[in-house]
């Protein structure tokens, strides 16, 4: 594939996009009383990944993860990790598919059958992940937009329902700042900021680590900054009681949208910001996992795109039986088997081989 | 190879039509029926009765006008759980129900005095029930009533209710928030009972079912406001009067506009000499800080009005003029709310204010000892009343209309 680098701020929106879609439902889970604080305490070490990450493309002249997990632990071991972390994205992208589902079928659509709608939907993907990823980021400036907008859009209608009390955010910090900072580490970083390590397979199409470290840091400060807003948007209207016991908060808020009796039940617009935002996240899933394959197994591009699109929506499907263990899964297990070892422990061993193995001067 | 794009194309075309139609989940308009009001009962052989309000659309088309028949129906089922009576109701009726556009929620007084949350999370975890529909506690008469009675205007009479209930608080206040969220909000928070809307009936329920009965000038039943609903917990343990209510409402700031008529002197309504003034923008806020065991409270009320009448002649070209209707008003309403504080805290003894409330999110550390039984202090409570009131202007005369002398 020709190396020819994506437009900054297409990669801006790309990753902006990837990082709020479908944590703007799901990602503070409501834990401790003061949710919102959360994701801001997260930022911080959540940058530690953009220097992570960065140190592993600069050092080895911004190749992409696959070829630097083989460079790093030789041709067999190398393989293994491409494998294991092809199957960790798609993983991820069939738990984004069934975040969305869920939202849809408790929401839009009551009676019609799951695998119908997640058949259609992963057709979609897959036919978005062919043009590769210049396509991808493209297609993520348009839903961008269309997230702020609607954002946006939420927030005035609100403020002019008069629904949003402000009082509703006190008591603040009522249990202490431990479960924040806590649950900031158990749940915030991993999850959307860790996810960002999908990313560095696309860098030799991206800008290598110079951009990346820089694009990327925009991102986690607007994400940053957007999810505090929804998550005190949801507080606002809900108040912190009511956003506790809320399957899906931000929903919750849209409901109670009501301006004279004539714009009311604006339900529709959240669950069209989590479709946007699914369809974009999972089409970087996807493709990165199609990638991994294609590079282990040699084969065609896009050979692979629509049989692990259908597979991710099976995936989808039979991951778990219902929203709570979904939710548990979630929130517990995949944090603790899949996210730290995937996202910290395995690229940081891998920084310290590729260092020790090449050390500076001799890259090759 | 063009013929096999071509046939690709249209195949997935078509495809696609069958497939993003989601005919799981239509529902044609002419199979279904709107739901305006539903009220919840104790039943008479199982555990509830829900009584719903359904739309005859075709009555209500203001243009083309109807066929004489009624706007509405009233069907009721009975069964152990309001779902359960639900689902049953199409053993009576031919269409589905649609609840989206429910607008009022009627409690029975016997159903609400055995506790609320054994029913009510049916409500709030059903997505087509929108959050902000009116839960309102029926007084006095059956619930299902309260559905029954029509009046003159051809309206459905849960939409006639949830705009009365809209127009009285803006122009008086005299009714408490009562949305369901306002429900949850009560139940989860602390320092706060719950106050919900109550209404009840005046006049003939029986002669009202009938469409002869808007055929009249004066109306056989109206359903009218009743002030507020005191719960304990879930449970109902008295109602407050409007007047009550309204006081209530301006402590907690829920009170834009009202009017104040004040009696003249010695306090006595008989007495000429009343004063009444129109406040357009009410705002209130309240200290609250504990002396040992005792809350002390300050209660600020503020406001922006006009003078809409004066029976004795006060000059309002005068400054003093205006400070005088001022004091007066100040007066009253301090002395109304102290009245409803004290009568509350004798009468049911629980914080309908939120003084709690408040100082639960305000300090929140000191409010945890007290969290337990808040109400058993609030009791205790030394309110004192601020009021700072503004009057702007006095309408279009500067004095009432009587001779200051001879000639002009």
């Amino acid at each position: 594939m020709v190396p020819s680098k994506t437009n900054a701020v297409d990669m801006f929106a790309m990753q902006l996009v990837f990082l709020l879609s479908t944590s703007i439902i799901f990602g503070t889970p409501s834990v401790v009383p003061d949710s919102w604080l959360v994701g801001i305490i997260a930022f911080f070490p959540a940058c530690l990944f953009i220097v992570i990450y960065g140190a592993m493309l600069s050092s080895q002249k911004n190749l992409g993860l696959y070829p630097l997990l083989e460079k790093a632990w030789g041709k067999v071991v190398g393989r293994g990790f491409v494998l294991i972390y092809a199957t960790y994205f798609l993983y991820i992208a069939a738990r984004n598919i069934r975040d969305m589902i869920e939202l849809i079928m408790s929401a839009l659509l009551r009676m019609s059958p799951v695998p119908v709608l997640t058949t259609l939907f992963v057709l979609i993907i897959a036919y978005a992940t062919l043009g590769g990823i210049q396509a991808i980021a493209r297609f993520a400036s348009l839903v961008l937009c269309i997230v702020l907008a609607m954002l946006f859009m939420l927030a005035v209608l609100l403020m002019f329902s008069s629904s949003i009390i402000l009082e509703q955010m006190l008591p603040f910090l009522s249990k202490g700042i431990g479960p924040v900072v806590q649950s900031a580490f158990q749940h915030s970083i991993w999850f959307p900021y860790g996810e960002i390590i999908v990313f560095l397979v696309f860098q030799q199409e991206l800008g290598g680590a110079k951009g990346f470290r820089r694009v990327t840091l925009y991102a986690f400060l607007s994400a940053c900054f957007i999810l505090s807003i929804t998550d005190l948007i949801q507080v606002w209207t809900l108040g912190i009681e009511g956003k506790k016991y809320s399957s899906f908060a931000l929903l919750d808020a849209a409901r109670l949208i009501n301006i004279a009796n004539i714009i009311t039940r604006m339900d529709a617009v959240i669950a069209l910001i989590i479709i946007f935002g699914t369809l974009l996240k999972c089409s970087v899933f996807l493709f990165a996992c199609a990638e991994g394959l294609t590079h282990i197994f040699k084969g065609q591009q896009g050979k692979y795109n629509f049989p692990l699109a259908l597979l991710a929506g099976a995936f989808s499907i039979l991951v778990t039986r219902n929203s709570a263990e979904h939710m548990i899964e979630g929130l517990k297990y995949v944090i603790y088997t899949l996210h730290i070892p995937l996202q910290l422990v395995v690229p940081l061993l891998t920084l310290l081989l590729l260092r020790i193995r090449y050390r500076k001067g001799e890259s090759t | 190879m063009r013929f096999m794009r071509i046939a690709g194309v249209i195949m997935l075309c078509c495809s696609l039509t069958i497939a993003c139609t989601g005919c799981w989940d239509q529902t044609e308009l002419n199979r279904s029926s709107l739901v305006t009001g539903m009220a919840l009962e104790p039943g008479d052989h199982m555990k509830y009765k829900v009584t719903f309000e359904v739309v005859n659309a075709l009555e209500t088309d203001p243009n083309k006008g109807g066929k004489g028949g009624t706007p509405t129906a009233v069907f009721s089922k009975e069964g152990n759980s309001i779902a359960e009576a639900t689902q049953k109701i199409n053993e009576n009726l031919e269409r589905m129900i649609l609840i989206s556009h429910i607008r009022v929620i009627i409690i029975d007084e016997r159903l609400a005095r055995k506790g609320i949350n054994q029913f009510i999370d049916v409500l709030q975890r059903n997505r087509y029930i929108r959050e902000d529909v009116l839960v309102l506690v029926g007084k006095g008469s059956k619930a299902s009533d309260f559905l029954k009675t029509v009046y003159a205007r051809g309206q459905y009479a849960g939409y006639k209710i949830q705009l009365q209930v809209e127009t009285y608080r803006k122009v008086y206040g005299g009714i408490p928030r009562s949305h369901l969220y306002d429900v949850a909000q009560a139940l989860l928070t602390e320092g706060r009972v719950l106050l919900l809307g109550a209404i009840s009936i005046t006049g003939d329920v029986e002669k009202s079912e009938s469409l002869d009965a808007i055929k009249t000038v004066y109306p056989a039943a109206v359903v009218r406001m009743a002030g507020a609903a005191v719960f304990r917990g879930d449970k109902l343990i008295g109602f407050l009067s409007n007047e009550h209510t309204r006081m209530v409402m301006l402590a907690s700031d829920y009170v834009n506009n009202t009017l104040f008529a004040i009696p003249g002197p010695d306090v006595n309504p008989s007495n000429p000499g009343a004063i009444a003034v129109q406040f357009y923008h009410m705002h209130s806020h309240m200290h609250v800080k504990m002396d040992g065991n005792t809350p002390k409270v300050r209660v600020v009320v503020e406001g922006d009005g006009k003078i809409t009448s004066i029976d004795e002649n006060i000059k309002l070209s005068t400054i003093q003029g205006f400070e005088k209707v001022e004091a007066m008003t100040r007066d009253y309403v301090n002395e109304q709310m102290l009245k409803t504080v004290s009568y509350v805290q004798k009468k049911f003894g629980v914080d309908v204010f939120g003084f709690g409330q408040h100082y639960y999110r305000y300090h929140f550390r000191k409010f945890k000892p007290f969290a337990q039984n808040w109400d058993s202090y609030f009791v205790k409570a030394e309110v004192k009343v601020d009021s700072n009131f503004t009057l702007r202007r006095p309408d279009l005369k500067t004095q009432k209309v009587m001779k200051d002398g001879i000639g002009p």
